[in-house]
């Protein structure tokens, strides 16, 4: 009960904010949607007993993703005193793309749940502990690969932003 | 049902009742005469020159983007922290290869005076 | 865990408790911070109202309640009104994970610890909030500065962090507490790692709340008054309290984490955590009347070249102790 009615709340919120990220023409608030977007994504992984992605999402979406795109608006040029505003007007478009998407998540959902995918079996929500202790040996023995590729991909992703933003060599 | 949660049930509403009951009251309270001189921007008693609106330089974006690397690297510490002892140092090394490639990034941006803050 | 039998009735009544508590310390802290500050430079602070100035505070809330709340015409108005409100919130909530003392929490969750950091964390977005809807240039410069700062020195807090969850192997604050028995105070013992540990948290905690040797973002001899240029009266003092609950915060999860809780010698118990925590929170007061702050360049060397190199190998310094023990 209690469960669902967080469910209900934290997904009413979720849906408003993002109509609002789209729909808001100032892009500051539009982000500002999105970082009410991304907490209220961190509340429903809390009812899922996800505590542990919870706080990764509030740690690196809420406070860093919101951030960044906080300051890269701030070094973008603007017309004195007038707020940037979007300009996409294409609604058949983002329809599309979002139909896309909706199809991608289902897809998603349908063949984790045929596989059976999961992950600190069923009783990681009672322990809590249970889900980030089996997710660091998943991490660190079944995909060691993949993880030290990750660390590559940041380390790509560091100096792609170097490049960019550096001056001009003297 | 975990109940370890509760308490952030009630204290959440409360935590949200008691800024916004304060700015009632100040509503309630306070007196009400504004005048276009109370309202301007403060700018040393004259009218602000310019805008607020400014642009910022790339340096932000670049701590932002730094942030957001170390982030991700602290965020796969965590779970090694609790579980590190099982992983032994076989999952030691992994690590340390992974911290070890991230310092490389940040040895660049030191190099090329990504961090400076001139 | 539970203080009382049902859980519904704990989380009630500890609701309660943290919220009043939270706000009795802030207001306190306020004069304790005067009466310090004037003992430092010898005078004698409040004295007019109550005995010692203790209704001060009290006072002072009666006063910003009969302010004026102005909003300058070219402020974005939802988001300035609502960014205090947000600003105060984000503490709040933190509160309620953290305990002081066997039993005496709101809630104790398995990743205790991680929440805690992490809505802490989240001040950044409504303090830059408030400077955006300003729309003023010094608090539009403060709110950037706040804002590049917080997520700096982000970084090493995490790190300094992750050295008593390595040593205790938990996120659970009470175990993180439990681990320090006997006095074995994560501070003191491994000799090496843990101190610097603590003393790495103590000072990006100071960082994260934007005191004094790492108040840039405020400067008054630059910025007028940063973000709060144009806040006054209640609303002002609403973004006032958040940044003193943040430092009470830190002060307490400095304790918990390093100075082992409310464990001590003689019997453990909330006054030996209250007696730690309002220790660090008079140090920080401390360094603030005696030091000077830092350029904005220096505040972002620091981080990146000192302090994040320092919490890597502090953090593999604790996992090799651990291991080799």
């Amino acid at each position: 009960m209690l469960e669902w009615i967080a469910f209900v709340v934290l997904g009413a919120t979720l849906l408003t904010a993002g109509w609002k990220v789209v729909t808001s023409r100032d892009l500051v608030h539009s982000v500002l949607w999105l970082g009410l977007t991304l907490a209220a994504t961190a509340g429903l992984f809390v009812t899922l007993h996800a505590e542990f992605l919870a706080a990764v999402q509030i740690l690196l979406y809420t406070g860093g993703v919101v951030t960044l795109m906080i300051f890269g608006i701030m070094l973008t040029r603007r017309l004195s005193s007038v707020h940037i505003e979007h300009g996409s007007t294409s609604r058949a478009r983002a329809f599309a793309l979002a139909l896309a998407a909706l199809a991608l998540v289902v897809f998603g959902v349908s063949e984790a749940s045929r596989v059976g995918y999961e992950v600190g079996g069923s009783d990681a929500g009672s322990s809590g502990l249970g889900d980030t202790q089996a997710l660091g040996s998943m991490v660190l023995r079944d995909l060691v690969l993949p993880f030290e590729v990750l660390s590559i991909l940041l380390l790509a992703a560091m100096i792609g932003a170097i490049v960019l933003a550096r001056k001009v060599d003297p | 049902m975990d109940w370890s949660y509760t308490p952030l049930l009630f204290v959440l509403p409360l935590a949200l009742m008691i800024p916004i009951v304060m700015l009632v009251l100040t509503n309630v309270l306070g007196p009400k005469n504004p005048s276009a001189a109370k309202s301007v921007p403060y700018e040393s008693g004259i009218a602000p020159p310019t805008s607020a609106e400014q642009r910022f330089p790339v340096r932000f974006y670049l701590v932002a983007v730094s942030f957001l690397l170390f982030d991700v690297e602290a965020v796969f510490l965590f779970p090694w922290a609790v579980r590190f002892k099982e992983l032994g140092w076989f999952g030691f090394g992994v690590m340390s290869i992974f911290l070890a490639i991230l310092v490389l990034g940040l040895v660049y941006e030191w190099r090329k005076g990504g961090l400076e803050w001139d | 865990m539970t203080l009382f039998g049902n859980p519904w009735l704990h989380g009630f009544i500890m609701g309660v408790i943290v919220l009043s508590g939270a706000m009795g310390v802030a207001a306190y802290a306020v004069w304790f911070e005067r009466k310090f500050a004037a003992r430092m430079q010898n005078r004698p602070g409040p004295t007019e109202v109550g005995y010692a100035g203790l209704l001060q505070p009290i006072a002072d809330l009666l006063k910003l309640m009969q302010k004026e709340h102005l909003v300058p015409f070219s402020a974005d108005r939802p988001l300035f009104n609502l960014a205090p409100v947000l600003v105060v919130i984000a503490p709040l909530a933190t509160l309620a994970v953290i305990p002081f003392g066997p039993g005496w929490v709101g809630s104790d969750p398995s990743i205790g610890l991680l929440f805690a950091l992490a809505l802490s964390s989240l001040m950044v977005i409504p303090i830059w909030m408030a400077g955006w809807a300003s729309n003023n240039k010094y608090a539009l410069l403060g709110a950037m500065r706040a804002a590049a700062q917080a997520i700096s020195y982000e970084i090493p807090l995490l790190l300094a962090a992750l050295v008593p969850i390595i040593l205790s192997g938990s996120f659970r604050i009470g175990d993180i507490v439990a681990a320090q028995e006997g006095g074995q105070w994560f501070a003191l013992w491994p000799p090496g790692p843990g101190f610097l540990a603590f003393v790495l948290f103590f000072l990006t905690s100071l960082a994260e709340s934007n005191r004094i040797p790492f108040d840039i973002p405020e400067a008054e001899s630059e910025l007028v008054a940063g973000v709060t240029t144009e806040y006054s009266g209640m609303i002002f003092g609403l973004i006032y309290l958040a940044e003193y609950l943040h430092t009470f915060i830190a002060s307490a999860l400095a304790a918990l984490l390093f100075l082992g809780g409310w464990q001590g010698p003689g019997p453990d118990g909330i006054h030996w955590m209250m007696l730690k925590t309002v220790l660090i929170f008079a140090t920080i007061f401390w360094i603030r009347w005696s030091w000077l702050r830092y350029r904005a360049d220096q505040l972002m060397s620091i981080c990146w070249k000192i302090f994040l190199p320092l919490g890597l190998v502090l953090v593999m310094a604790s996992a090799i102790w651990v291991h080799l023990r």
